[in-house]
């Protein structure tokens, strides 16, 4: 589905430090990855690429068999992407139903109950939420575009253990029945054990790819 | 949701951003209104030795505007360059100086303009009046003082004709009094109107014929000749424009309105100085005056006096007041951009988590920027509206202070060179500033308007451009 081929980058102010170093991955729908590492393995910047908000110095990014650069950045993001953050990022100035609407236009309202969020809580200043419920909201956003891949950067990292446990259900769920490609940049061991593969990235290189599925 | 909404929601609930941004644009409005304004103001000045009598108008050539066009067509000419544009010339004299003068096409007020203005409804009577013309007096012994030196003056009378001497300023006034004969009509050619003092002197009667000649050229030019139709008396004198015999009060005599040209050498090129319009019904002075004023002929060459001698003129008549109300347009512009560049600056570095989510979310950064534009737009359209409301009271302030301004320069320039000749012949004559008519018209609220969209389009979009230089994973690694 969402596949890395060869893909090399380093910062242009920082020729000799490779942040990654020719990794190769394929991406399959219906199964949550779990991206493990240190802090400077190069998770957030994979998660970048993969997301289009950057572009690779050499290599390949495909979406089924397309370079996404051949889409365009803004359209692959737009249409294949998602895009959950662990400071959630809603824009403060809407209430949650309309930061939904941002995502796509799918039923808003709908998509927040399904998160538990009534219809009061939907309509209230997102400042007003708590951290778990504008996870929520984050999640219905991303959800709203229909996007196949969904892509979250420790998006349970400001979050206490009995939300975070429930936000990682949301995601297995939308994995397994919404046949959706989730993928979570992580420090939390807990998280990755829940999840589909456990990739663990090691000085810019995938030191580890397990898949409990097959096991 | 599109950018629109995007737009409304930012505007509506950024209350504190909204607000200032509001207060920014509002205050640079009111500054653009004035300077606008400013270039279109009415400039009243009163003038008590122009003072008409009774319901009528007067229309006379506009000093700057005269200067103005003679600057233009020595410009057109060339510096240094011998030639003849639009009735203004200029030579360079054997001696190397330079000499440069005006003809009577350049300095008449034209008969086609005064006839339209006759022809406006409501309009009883006109009068046109020559200036004053010096000539030589053929036959006749002009009155002179015998203990001033006369080498330097003219030696000559001074002619000045009338359509209808009736309608004359110092017939009007009741200066002079014909008490023998009669006064000039329109029908009459060659014929003139002398004082008691110049009949007495020469033992003139009604009837007599004089004659007159090119006072520069006594000897060989054609001779013209006018019958004496009446014999005015001085009732308070007629004020003299000059010093000097040729100009005193008995010796202007009245012709008829073509007469002055011939003696002068000038025949066909009339110098036509004032154009008198009389209202048939008192009570509709005013509505005359509108009518006048919307007739349709070049009013930047002319000052139109009414009865109280209050003249609206345009402010060329204060070429300081335009440079100045284009200065404040510029500084206020620039000052503009450079304010609303920065808060807008300031606002998107404190957005920059707003942008980044809205990259994640495949917006373009052109949106983006349109959406910064469309809310400076809509803030901008508030502002401006507010600044309208109150834009007249302001721009009339901003310009009466600097006509005030303008006018405490010129009082003291004044005072500085009181006592030169030159001045104390035009004493009398000068205009008092009695007010400042700004009107806020829909060219200038269009030219503002224009004037405060560009300013807010590219002092956002250029705060925007570092949205555009940058790549959303930066923005997005700013934010977190």
């Amino acid at each position: 589905m969402l596949e890395i081929k060869d893909v090399m980058y380093y910062y242009k102010s920082q020729k000799d430090r490779v942040i990654l170093n020719h990794i190769s991955y394929s991406f399959e729908e219906g199964k949550m990855y779990a991206v493990l590492g240190t802090s400077g393995s190069g998770k957030t910047t994979l998660l970048s690429l993969l997301a289009g908000l950057d572009v690779p110095i050499e290599g390949e990014i495909s979406m089924n068999g397309v370079n996404i650069m051949q889409k365009g950045l803004n359209g692959h993001r737009k249409e294949n992407i998602s895009l959950v953050f662990q400071n959630y990022n809603l824009i403060d100035y809407l209430t949650p139903v309309e930061n939904v609407r941002l995502g796509g236009k799918e039923d808003a309202m709908g998509l927040l109950r399904s998160m538990g969020l009534d219809e009061t809580q939907s309509r209230r200043s997102v400042m007003q939420l708590s951290g778990g419920q504008q996870q929520r909201v984050a999640i219905a956003r991303a959800l709203a575009s229909n996007a196949p891949v969904l892509l979250a950067d420790e998006p349970t990292g400001n979050l206490d253990e009995d939300t975070a446990n429930e936000i990682i259900t949301i995601f297995l769920e939308l994995a397994h029945e919404k046949k959706k490609c989730v993928i979570i940049v992580t420090h939390s061991k807990e998280l990755a054990q829940k999840a589909d593969v456990v990739l663990t990235l090691r000085k810019g290189t995938i030191a580890a790819a397990e898949d409990i599925t097959l096991l | 949701m599109n950018v629109f909404g995007l737009s409304i929601r930012s505007v509506l609930r950024k209350r504190a951003k909204t607000i200032l941004l509001l207060l920014i644009i509002f205050i640079t409005s009111l500054f653009i209104f004035a300077g606008w304004a400013c270039k279109s103001a009415s400039i009243q000045t009163q003038n008590e030795s122009r003072q008409a009598i009774g319901a009528s108008f007067r229309l006379e050539i506009n000093e700057a505007n005269r200067s103005q066009k003679v600057a233009e067509l020595s410009k057109q000419i060339g510096e240094g360059t011998n030639g003849s544009a639009g009735g203004y010339h200029q030579e360079q004299l054997a001696s190397g100086d330079w000499m440069t003068w005006t003809d009577n096409s350049f300095d008449t007020l034209l008969m086609d303009d005064i006839k339209k203005i006759a022809e406006v409804d409501g309009i009883e009577a006109y009068n046109v009046t020559t200036a004053n013309t010096v000539v030589n007096p053929v036959n006749f012994e002009r009155i002179e003082d015998k203990d001033i030196d006369q080498s330097f003056d003219q030696q000559g009378v001074s002619l000045r004709g009338n359509l209808c001497m009736e309608l004359d300023f110092d017939v009007q006034k009741g200066n002079i009094e014909v008490k023998e004969g009669r006064m000039i009509t329109p029908e009459d050619t060659d014929v003139c109107v002398i004082s008691r003092e110049i009949a007495d002197l020469n033992g003139l009667k009604v009837g007599d014929v004089l004659e007159f000649n090119n006072w520069k050229e006594r000897e060989s030019s054609t001779v013209y000749s006018a019958e004496i139709a009446g014999i005015y008396d001085s009732i308070s004198g007629i004020t003299p424009i000059m010093y000097g015999d040729s100009y005193r009060s008995e010796n202007i005599i009245f012709t008829d309105l073509s007469f002055p040209e011939k003696p002068e050498g000038n025949e066909g090129s009339p110098l036509y100085q004032y154009a008198t319009f009389t209202v048939g019904d008192v009570d509709e002075y005013e509505t005359v005056k509108k009518r006048i004023q919307a007739v349709n002929i070049g009013w930047e060459r002319y000052d139109f006096l009414d009865n109280t001698g209050m003249s609206d003129t345009m402010t060329e008549n204060f070429g300081e007041l335009e440079k100045m109300s284009s200065l404040i347009l510029i500084l206020v512009c620039i000052s503009g951009i450079i304010i609303i560049c920065l808060v807008s600056l300031f606002w998107l570095k404190s957005r920059v988590h707003e942008i980044g989510i809205y990259l994640s979310l495949g917006r373009t950064k052109c949106g983006i920027i349109m959406q910064m534009l469309l809310e400076g737009i809509l803030v901008g359209c508030a502002a401006f509206l507010l600044a309208a409301a109150v834009s007249p009271i302001v721009s009339q302030g901003v310009v009466g202070s600097l006509v005030d301004d303008q006018t405490r320069r010129l009082e003291e320039q004044e005072q500085m060179e009181a006592g030169m000749v030159a001045n104390a012949l035009l004493e009398d004559d000068q205009a008092k500033v009695v007010g400042v008519s700004v009107e806020i018209s829909g060219n200038v609220i269009l030219l503002s308007g224009i004037s405060v969209l560009g300013i807010i389009i590219i002092a956002i979009a250029g705060s925007c451009i570092f949205i555009m230089l940058q790549k959303p994973k930066e923005i997005l690694s700013r934010m977190s």
